[in-house]
């Protein structure tokens, strides 16, 4: 469980918020904060007031696995290789292990034709896969992604999505602006300006937009197909 | 107008990306998978990138513009207002359309993603070009953000816009459609009869297809509307 | 050359030959021609030669001040192109594999590091330069003198930017003090005869030999 209490760094305004396990979608309009939410929660800012607690943790003493908005950020190295085995290679690791868990987890993002290209001469979801199969590889206890499905095709986002709900995190943050995406998650944290103005189940929060272009749109096509059948 | 590839083709890695056919007058949608060569054709249509074989010519194009796939990458000004003066428009007006009134000073790199997204397509969008290239530019765009530039580029219907997109929901009126089959850029053909040989259409379209009704385009509003068709 | 530990004892010896003394710089430069891919290197990216602009300028204040000026651009010259081409012939992870060959997984694997994470940002300020060139273009801005400020100004913002990026991978991914280089090294017989000349060019070049056919004398 994330526990967030009085938080108040830049735009982000949240007196009480509890994020349970399992998958989470941070959703809202661009600018209301969601990037620096997620930054906050991976330990890679500290907040100005307030705190987050992960579990019994602190952010910065958690395992979390990072992907970037802008794919060209999420690099160390120039090479799919050597970018992917850097969280094993920095927790010193046997090389063994090391590129079998690399076979493993470049099979599943589907990049192992990728491995010994320069990260430079791929496309921008391409980097996106490698970002996110250098996340994944050290199978961290929280995974923060930070709307990395924009730059995808459907069909890829969600086998993705399939692989992340299944790689065995316990808890995966991530924003986005796909509301079909975010409907397949847990829970929903809808902010605006900064403050939480919704959260829970995609049922609840959903619910309270069916009039606006948040709502889901499979649900909408779901909806007329039953209305239209029936 | 025409922006004309002849047998052209890319290599990038143990692959060739290829491209042959005209892009006309209107706006046509190049739809592909992840790696297929969406950006690579707008880097060679805009200019910036040139073909290992093959050619490109421009007929009656004197103006060109792209809006990249990722708005750092088109950044020169250090502060909004620069980046907006050296596109060639108004700061005011671009900034109201951004959204981003009164933050002229800012550093564009303090946006977010979506706000900079924004601010980089309405600075493109402000002024006519000849040909527009438009690389992604829904991504990290919210769904208000979508419509908003859904609409401008439909104002753009004079010129050759080339839409690379795999946006699958909220999408302007087009009139012509392209798509990578592999690596390989496919003429499918004019809209609507081209959207029934649309391998990669959105759920939506191909259910409409499937029970017998042909969108008249690919906007929300046509997706609607063909399906009050089925409805009666 | 294949093997980035003999690519990396032939720069250096070949760097040290060729600024002792111009005999030394003439078989570096024969070096230069035959294992490099000499002119046909530079072709790949020219951008590197923009590290000749430093050297033309000294150069040109030694000429004016009366000082001597050929050995020093011939000598300087030829260390320039040999840096050159182990800027280009350079692979990603080369710098850690050498290093924690030579001083090991924790002190070796942080110098490597290092020294990558600072090549990156050469190739990174070079992929800037080329964005802004691109971006430059499109919008019609002449990319020359006069935009060199804005230029610079934005390479060095680009650069801290990337630097609290990086850092924040390093923390991200669970860096704290040294790491497993798992390296692998092979030779072709073409590393072996490159870098046994460069050996052999940096003995010659440090053997006394006039005195050696005076004492013959």
């Amino acid at each position: 469980m994330i526990i967030i209490r009085g938080v108040r760094h830049g735009i982000i305004d949240i007196p009480s918020c509890a994020i349970p396990e399992g998958h989470t979608a941070v959703i809202g309009p661009n600018g209301s904060g969601k990037s620096t939410l997620l930054r906050i929660i991976a330990g890679l800012e500290e907040p100005v007031r307030g705190c987050i607690t992960i579990g019994e943790q602190s952010p910065g003493e958690s395992a979390v696995g990072w992907v970037h908005e802008v794919p060209g950020q999420n690099s160390l190295f120039t090479r799919v290789r050597d970018e992917i085995t850097s969280p094993l290679r920095f927790r010193h690791l046997s090389c063994d292990e090391i590129t079998s868990r690399a076979a493993e987890v470049a099979a599943q993002t589907g990049i192992s034709s990728l491995m010994d290209r320069e990260l430079a001469t791929l496309s921008g979801g391409e980097q996106v896969l490698v970002a996110l199969a250098t996340a994944m590889i050290s199978k961290p206890d929280i995974l923060v992604l930070d709307e990395w499905d924009s730059h995808l095709d459907a069909p890829s986002s969600a086998m993705l999505q399939n692989q992340l709900n299944t790689g065995g995190v316990r808890t995966i943050l991530q924003c986005t602006q796909n509301m079909d995406l975010a409907a397949s998650a847990d829970t929903i944290v809808f902010l605006t300006k900064g403050r939480v103005k919704a959260t829970g189940t995609p049922l609840d929060v959903f619910g309270k937009c069916i009039d606006t272009c948040y709502y889901p749109p499979s649900w909408r096509w779901r909806e007329w197909n039953l209305r239209s059948k029936g | 107008m025409e922006l004309a590839f002849e047998g052209v083709s890319v290599t990038r890695g143990s692959y060739d990306i290829r491209v042959s056919g005209s892009f006309c007058q209107g706006i046509n949608l190049v739809s592909g998978r992840v790696g297929s060569g969406k950006s690579t054709v707008a880097a060679m249509a805009a200019g910036i990138l040139s073909p290992d074989g093959g050619s490109i010519h421009r007929k009656g194009i004197s103006t060109s513009m792209l809006s990249f796939q990722f708005p750092e990458s088109g950044l020169t000004g250090s502060t909004v207002k620069e980046e907006v003066y050296s596109y060639g428009v108004h700061d005011a007006d671009t900034l109201a359309m951004a959204d981003l009134s009164g933050r002229g000073e800012d550093d564009p790199l303090s946006l977010s993603r979506g706000e900079l997204k924004k601010l980089s397509l309405a600075c493109v969008l402000s002024r006519p070009w000849d040909l527009l290239v438009l690389d992604g530019p829904f991504e990290a765009l919210d769904c208000r953000g979508k419509r908003e530039v859904c609409r401008w580029i439909e104002h753009r219907r004079s010129s050759i816009v080339i839409l690379c997109t795999h946006e699958q929901h909220i999408l302007p009126r087009i009139d012509a459609l392209w798509e990578f089959q592999e690596h390989t850029l496919v003429f499918r053909g004019l809209v609507p009869e081209a959207l029934a040989r649309w391998d990669l259409a959105p759920t939506s379209i191909k259910t409409l297809i499937s029970r017998g009704t042909l969108p008249f385009n690919v906007s929300e509003d046509d997706i609607r509307e063909a399906a009050c068709r089925i409805q009666g | 050359m294949q093997d980035p530990r003999l690519r990396f004892l032939s720069v250096v010896l070949l760097s040290i030959a060729a600024f002792f003394s111009i005999s030394g710089a003439a078989l570096a430069l024969v070096w230069w021609l035959l294992f490099s891919g000499g002119p046909g290197l530079l072709k790949r990216s020219g951008w590197p030669l923009i590290a000749f602009a430093p050297l033309a300028l000294v150069t040109i204040s030694l000429w004016l001040t009366g000082m001597e000026w050929f050995s020093y651009f011939i000598r300087l010259g030829v260390v320039l192109l040999i840096a050159i081409y182990a800027y280009q012939d350079q692979q990603s992870g080369d710098f850690i594999r050498i290093a924690a060959w030579a001083l090991g997984p924790v002190k070796g694997f942080d110098v490597g590091l290092a020294g990558e994470l600072a090549f990156g940002s050469l190739r990174f300020l070079e992929d800037e330069v080329r964005r802004m060139r691109r971006a430059f273009f499109l919008k019609g801005i002449p990319f020359g003198i006069k935009s060199i400020l804005t230029i610079s100004a934005g390479l060095v913002f680009a650069l801290i930017r990337r630097t609290d990026e990086q850092a924040d991978l390093l923390v991200a991914r669970g860096y704290t003090r040294g790491g497993m280089a798992c390296a692998r090294f092979t030779s072709s017989p073409m590393d072996l005869i490159s870098s046994g000349i460069a050996i052999s060019f940096f003995i010659l070049c440090f053997l006394p030999f006039r005195e050696f056919f005076i004492l013959i004398q």
